[in-house]
């Protein structure tokens, strides 16, 4: 055995009882840097005669390949084992909490709005609005609704001024004179907005969401009326039966003027909507008032059509269990939680409007 | 109104029921709101339980019970009687009842220092017998009537309560509900007798109507009636008053009302020898005084309509009637007035002094003004056979004629609004027996209206009372088309929709607060915006239009904290008012965090939370559209922000401001930092360059 045969047999030994990378390191530097043995022995060649040259040469050379070939293997050995055993180390019970993901929520109220837009959506209508501070004129006046007239006892109205003039919307009507003022018929609009009345107990509170709809055309009569309220009220409920009722009323900006009732029952204090034999009354609707329309520049000689009223927060109310008004407004936090709406969960009409 | 079937029979002969009746008052628009068991002189009497017995602490003879009256608290009565006992069944008197065998009225009083609320009764007190030994002790079976009356009203007729709208002031008389039923074909109207008696008096009262500018009386009808012997009314009268909801008076006092709620035909009764001759209707004269019925004094304005006599005034006409003149039981002698006041001036006066009454009510909705000398006929005959007395002609005084108005009425009206077609013949059978007069079959047809129908104005409302008539189950539902030829959201709504849930999205619960708040609050953030008073905010904490969503907001974080609630994001979508007249909106998206830090955080907290702010503004703002290059970035802020600490987000020329962002001023609240994205503008902007 030459001395560099040796060293080469002691050289393999050290890269197969290496523990650690820096270890190989070590060897790697020994063997293959250009002080490194391999590196030593071909200066050697220098010396040799021509002939001598080519064996020692290949000879050296395969030393090398078979050198490489254990250190990489070692080398990757090595690796795995450090790898390893830092996994080991790492070992974290995954059975713990994760940690929150924070996503926001949607107010009951805006999922309803969009749940109803979504739904007359689908038959024509348009949203409008109109702005939440409006004039005496606007709000009753243009409506059919005098001076001095017992029908304003029904809203309870804010004033801005001490003349009466300018006033907090008591429904959101006004967006029909809004509307028709600007337009020219047919209209066939929804507006759904913050309305005010001034009376706070358990079932009212100072602010409130109504939905105006309004269809004026050339035909449109009680029957579309009826037929649109009827969709409507299915689609919301996501119910094929419901028992509903019209029932005759009186508002000064239509005639004929009707209240809906849905039937309902009571089950464990819950209310199930569309059974029994209670009613509920849940929104104001009729014929618009021809004062009404000629008060907003519409012939009522050649167009006619229907209005209608809906209360948002009632119809949130009923269709998700909240009982207490109050509590829309109230921003407790943990009723956001519970009652509000992934953000991600828009209405549509392909998927469902609720999931 | 309140209305029996017993009551309606009177003018109405069916054989339905009463839920048949009540189905149909519904239909026909006379919405029943309750119905319930009449109330008697009895009905306060109560079948309660005594749960608990103990010793009066300060009397031996006294225990002190608590007492189960069917209520979710139970009471506390002090009771001498010896079998006074735990379990025991037995009557309760609640505070405000009278006592039969004495006349005496319970109120809530300290005995040897323990508060009684009412008493247990024997069955002397009740005039039941004569024991007077102990409380009464009921069997068993009362067990489950703990908490109603004892005693069973005589007549079995409920009393149903109807929601009459302010268009139908007909209604709130029996008479109305009644011919409402008739012409939807139940059973007979019932003509009312003309009864003939003898007018052996004579009319000496001189009455004079004014003729001052904006008078509201324009009839004044009476009548005297002398030597009666006024009393306690005979039981049918009271327990119809009762029926009312009202407190049985007099006989002459509970007639009065008894016409007004038959006929809707409010009557006035004064006492005739306490008016000095002559009474004059008025205008009344800035700062005469009333002492009215309500034991109120009013101070009257100019041109309130009164009734006077030579001493003053006695009365606001059609609202309240003054002390001076009242009836008593006393009384000899009295004048019955049957007038007619203008609905808006009554209501105009009656708003004013801020006077509710039953007369009131019906006038400034529009009484009968034919209906004076029906009312006159049937008080008169009512007193002269309850009371006896002597009556005089009837005197009517009238400045204005009310002529019936005339409708020509196109028939075909109703199937163009209905959508179904009614023959003119059944419209016509309508009409006939709503009381309205068909004068002229033609093209048209002519149709007068009767005065007890104020609300019937135009055609339109004769296709109301038609179809209302006929029911609303007749009109045939037309399922909606589903088409859709224009954009359901415009711009600028398609970006408030995507706003609200790109805020939620990054974890902030949505708000809705009142569009008030407090001027105190408010003023911190109002900057250079109007302050916008409201005239009668329902608290003054709530008294300003909000000028920033911020107020709301933070006060709501505050109140979650004081729930134990600890870090929150909120946010809210909504109007900022920037002034009174309509239109001074913006909307605005608001939205606050606020940090909690324990004491081993040292590091920078703002350095870190300014920008967790700043990242969910922007990413707000990309998702709406605006580029990341679109937006520069300074440190320019309103006063209510922390100087160092805030900054404004806007297009690159400076023309649209599109948010504000940072910490909330620590003056203002410590440790809550918040963003305002104003819509319109970053509305405006997407307009202006993007589309």
């Amino acid at each position: 055995m030459t001395e560099f045969e040796k060293k080469i047999f002691e050289l393999k030994e050290k890269i197969e009882n290496s523990k650690n990378q820096s270890e190989l390191t070590k060897i790697s530097s020994e063997i293959f840097s250009k002080n490194g043995i391999i590196n030593s022995e071909f200066k050697k060649l220098g010396s040799l005669s021509p002939d001598e040259r080519k064996n020692f040469a290949a000879n050296i050379n395969n030393v090398k390949k078979d050198l490489s070939e254990l250190f990489s293997k070692r080398s990757n050995e090595v690796l795995d084992k450090e790898i390893i055993d830092k996994i080991n180390k790492e070992k974290i019970d995954v059975t713990l909490p994760e940690k929150d993901f924070k996503i926001g929520k949607i107010h009951p109220v805006s999922q309803v709005i969009d749940e109803i837009s979504c739904i007359f959506s689908e038959i024509g209508f348009t949203v409008e609005e109109g702005p939440d501070v409006e004039n005496d004129y606007n709000n009753f006046t243009a409506l059919n609704t005098p001076e001095n007239h017992p029908a304003k006892d029904m809203h309870d109205t804010f004033y801005l001024d001490k003349d009466m003039k300018t006033l907090l919307r008591t429904h959101t009507s006004p967006v029909q004179v809004r509307t028709m003022l600007k337009g020219k018929p047919p209209f066939k609009i929804i507006a759904p907005g913050r309305t005010y009345r001034s009376d706070s107990d358990q079932t009212h509170t100072p602010m409130f969401h109504q939905l105006e709809g309004l269809h004026i055309d050339k035909y449109i009569n009680m029957g579309h009326l009826k037929g649109c309220i009827n969709y409507f009220i299915k689609q919301f409920f996501e119910v094929d039966k419901i028992k509903m009722r019209f029932r005759p009323s009186h508002f000064p900006f239509t005639e004929p003027s009707a209240e809906v009732d849905i039937g309902y029952k009571l089950e464990n204090n819950k209310i199930i909507i569309g059974e029994g034999d209670k009613w509920l009354e849940i929104l104001g609707c009729g014929m618009v008032h021809p004062n009404v329309l000629k008060n907003c520049k519409v012939d009522p000689k050649k167009f006619q059509g229907f209005a209608f009223g809906i209360g948002i927060d009632r119809l949130a109310m009923l269709k998700y269990g909240i009982n207490d008004l109050r509590s829309f407004f109230e921003c407790d936090y943990r009723w956001l939680n519970h009652y509000g709406f992934d953000p991600l969960d828009v209405p549509t009409n392909y998927r469902g409007l609720s999931r | 109104m309140k209305i029996t079937k017993d009551w309606l029979s009177d003018h109405l002969n069916t054989n339905k029921s009463e839920k048949q009746i009540i189905e149909k008052l519904n239909g026909i628009g006379l919405e029943v709101e309750k119905v319930e068991q009449p109330r008697n002189e009895f009905s306060d009497f109560i079948v309660a339980k005594i749960v608990k017995a103990n010793k009066h602490p300060n009397a031996d003879r006294l225990k002190l019970c608590d007492v189960d009256i069917g209520a979710k608290k139970k009471i506390k009565v002090v009771c001498g009687a010896l079998n006074a006992q735990e379990g025991l069944l037995t009557i309760y008197a609640p505070p405000g009842s009278k006592i039969p065998r004495n006349g005496m009225k319970l109120e809530v009083s300290k005995i040897r220092g323990e508060t009684s609320y009412g008493m247990l009764c024997s069955e002397a007190e009740l005039k039941l017998s004569n024991e007077s030994k102990g409380i009464i002790e009921l069997n068993q079976k009362y067990n489950h009537s703990i908490g109603k009356p004892y005693f069973k009203s005589k007549n079995n007729h409920n009393v149903i309560e109807l929601s009459i709208t302010p268009n139908r002031p007909d209604c709130l008389g029996i008479r109305g509900i009644a011919r409402d039923l008739f012409a939807s074909g139940f059973g007979n109207l019932k003509e009312i007798k003309k009864t003939r008696f003898k007018k052996t008096l004579k009319h000496d009262l001189k009455v004079k109507i004014e003729k001052n500018k904006n008078q509201a009386c324009s009839i004044f009808g009476s009548c005297l009636i002398k030597n009666i012997t006024n009393k306690e009314s005979p039981s049918w009268l009271k327990e119809r008053i009762l029926s009312l909801g009202l407190r049985p008076i007099s006989a002459v006092v509970d007639i009065t009302n008894y016409v007004m709620f038959d006929l809707n035909r409010p009557l006035h009764a004064y006492d005739l020898d306490k008016i000095k001759n002559p009474i004059i209707v008025r205008n009344s004269k800035k700062g005469e005084t009333l002492k009215a019925l309500d034991n109120k004094t009013y101070t009257l304005k100019e041109n309130m309509c009164v009734i006077s006599d030579d001493e003053g005034v006695l009365g606001l006409g059609g609202i309240i009637g003054g002390t001076r003149s009242g009836t008593e039981l006393e009384t000899k002698n009295i004048l019955i007035e049957a007038a007619y006041f203008d609905p808006s001036i009554t209501r105009k006066t009656s708003k004013e002094l801020e006077i509710n009454s039953d007369a009131k009510f019906r006038f400034e909705r529009g009484i009968d003004p034919q209906s004076v000398k029906e009312g006159l006929e049937m008080a008169t005959k009512l007193i002269t056979e309850i009371c006896g007395g002597e009556v005089s002609n009837f005197d009517v005084q009238q400045i204005q004629k009310f002529k019936k108005k005339i409708i020509k009425f196109d028939s075909g009206l109703v199937s163009k609004t209905i959508g179904i077609k009614i023959s003119d013949k059944e419209i016509i059978k309508i009409l006939t027996r709503l009381g309205f007069e068909i004068k002229k079959k033609s093209k048209l047809i002519e149709i007068k209206i009767p005065t007890w129908r104020p609300d019937i104005l135009g055609e339109i409302d004769l296709v109301e009372e038609i179809i209302r008539i006929l029911g609303f189950d007749n009109i045939k539902s037309i399922d909606p088309e589903k088409i859709r030829t224009k954009p359901t959201l415009n711009f600028y709504q398609k970006h408030f929709h995507l706003a609200q849930r790109s805020v939620a999205s990054k974890g902030y619960y949505e708000t809705i607060t009142w569009s008030f708040t407090g001027e105190n609050i408010n003023n911190k953030f109002k900057e250079n915006y109007e302050t916008v008073k409201i005239f009668n905010p329902i608290s003054s904490d709530l008294g300003v239009l909000r000028n920033s969503l911020y107020p709301n907001l933070i006060y709501y974080l505050e109140k979650n904290l004081n729930r134990g609630l600890g870090e929150q994001s909120l946010f809210e979508i909504g109007p900022v008012f920037t002034g009174k007249k309509p239109g001074n909106q913006i909307t605005v998206v608001c939205g606050i965090k606020n940090k909690i830090y324990d004491e081993k955080n040292h590091e920078n907290p703002d350095y870190q939370d300014v920008f967790d702010i700043k990242k969910d503004l922007i990413q707000t703002l990309v998702e709406l559209g605006i580029d990341r290059e679109e937006m520069l970035v300074d440190d320019k802020s309103p006063t209510y922000y922390h100087p160092g600490i805030s900054g404004s987000i806007s297009s690159l020329d400076g023309k649209f401001l599109f948010a504000y962002f940072g910490r909330i001023h620590p003056k203002i609240k410590s440790l809550v930092y918040g963003f305002e994205i104003f819509l319109e503008h970053l509305v405006n902007f997407k307009k202006v360059n993007k589309k």
